[in-house]
């Protein structure tokens, strides 16, 4: 059997798996905020601060010796990681009522719905950026990151982008969409 | 090539399916909100009638021709499908939209590149280079449609996005055709011409099996969520604004 077959059988039955626990998600549905309220897991954000704490991370670097530093950090970190895991967990159960919220019938309720979700939307993706941070960080804890450089870069050739279209007509507004 | 009675039964199914699609949509008011959607099925059973009629009056030549262009209109149809699935999925998602329109466009060109890198890495097994080509390029389509499918359900997953149950149904009917035609086709290319009774049953069973996961989905209604709360919205803001300082700290 060649190469190109077996892989192209993989990426087939890959999809029929990706259906299979997409089906199995979709089956449980959450139909009120109370359920979900009983499932959040609930987050100390005083104790998350302290633990990205750019002074108290300074203060440690100054006062311990390098290989203690590290070891330190590295569990500050953890445990920071557990603590946007978490967050991220309650993030994605709001916005597991999706569509549901949306289509209240009542219009006021609904725009409510569609904020929270956008709020919910904008925690998820950042949890996730947040996450690969504080993971790099876990490996190299004497590393000094910070992503906002790169979101910053990606809103300015965003945004440029979109001027660009503006200038060049409606002709364009596809490819800006896409930024 | 003949035709058994099984084809013929499967034809009869298609075409009862995809009427039973329409009059479903009609009757729920889904034409307006899936328009493409919509525009896919009519013309995919204009075009299972017109092939019909173009084998009983016109032969086996004719037919492979008119089956060919319907099957290339039908993959640009599928593609335009898709488009509507992931437009549906992300519009209550601003935060996520750019994200997800860049990685959907960025996906897209790399599967084109797998695509590529494939078909010129197999030569085919037909006498007939016009049957190679046909099939090379079937494959490809189908390369690009499973991994763009393979692509919205695991973002969507792994955002726990939710799905309305008509577009849920349409991506998982989309992506059981869609793998059940790229293991066919694969079969078809890597054994040759004795594949080619497997490649057409297997073609049919899967459109049936799409066709019958679109008509369940889209007649259940969507539920809606009884109450949303004020302190809620609060608590993910003050989260978004400590992990906004962790961000740009």
């Amino acid at each position: 059997m060649s190469f190109s077959f077996l892989f192209l059988l993989a990426i087939a039955l890959g999809l029929l798996y990706a259906l299979w626990l997409a089906f199995r998600l979709k089956g449980i549905p959450v139909k009120d905020v109370s359920e979900l309220e009983n499932s959040a897991h609930r987050v100390d954000l005083s104790a998350f601060r302290n633990l990205v704490d750019l002074g108290e991370e300074t203060f440690l670097r100054e006062n311990l010796d390098a290989g203690e530093f590290r070891r330190i950090q590295r569990q500050r970190m953890r445990a920071a990681a557990e603590y946007v895991r978490r967050t991220a967990q309650n993030a994605s159960a709001v916005l597991s009522l999706g569509e549901a919220v949306r289509l209240q019938s009542d219009p006021e309720a609904a725009e409510a719905g569609r904020k929270l979700l956008d709020c919910a939307a904008t925690l998820r993706l950042k949890a996730t950026l947040a996450l690969m941070m504080l993971n790099l960080r876990i490996v190299f804890p004497g590393m000094r990151l910070s992503l906002g450089q790169v979101i910053d870069g990606y809103e300015r050739f965003s945004s440029a982008a979109q001027r660009l279209t503006q200038l060049q007509g409606p002709y364009t507004r596809p490819v800006s969409a896409t930024l | 090539m003949r035709f058994t009675a099984f084809d013929y039964a499967m034809w009869v199914a298609g075409a009862v399916l995809h009427l039973t699609i329409v009059t479903v949509m009609a009757r729920r008011r889904l034409i307006g909100e899936l328009p493409v959607f919509f525009s896919f099925v009519v013309c995919s059973l204009v075009s299972s009638v017109s092939i019909f009629v173009v084998l009983q009056l016109a032969g086996y030549a004719a037919y492979f021709y008119a089956f060919w262009i319907a099957q290339g209109l039908l993959n640009l149809l599928i593609f335009a499908v898709m488009y509507e699935v992931y437009r549906h999925v992300f519009k209550n998602y601003a935060a996520l939209q750019r994200l997800g329109t860049l990685l959907f466009w960025w996906t897209g060109s790399v599967l084109l590149l797998i695509a590529v890198v494939l078909a010129a890495s197999s030569p085919g097994s037909d006498a007939s280079r016009m049957m190679t080509g046909l099939i090379t390029i079937e494959r490809s389509v189908r390369v690009i449609q499973v991994g763009l499918l393979l692509f919205i359900i695991l973002f969507t997953s792994h955002f726990k996005l939710s799905w309305r149950h008509c577009v849920f149904g349409l991506t998982f009917g989309l992506g059981v055709y869609a793998a059940f035609q790229l293991i066919a086709v694969s079969l078809r290319a890597h054994i040759g011409p004795n594949a080619n009774a497997i490649w057409g049953k297997l073609s049919v069973l899967a459109y049936a099996a799409g066709a019958i996961v679109w008509t369940r989905y889209l007649s259940i209604a969507d539920t809606t969520v009884v109450e949303v709360r004020g302190p809620q919205k609060a608590e993910l803001e003050k989260w978004n604004q400590a992990l906004t300082h962790l961000l740009y700290r």
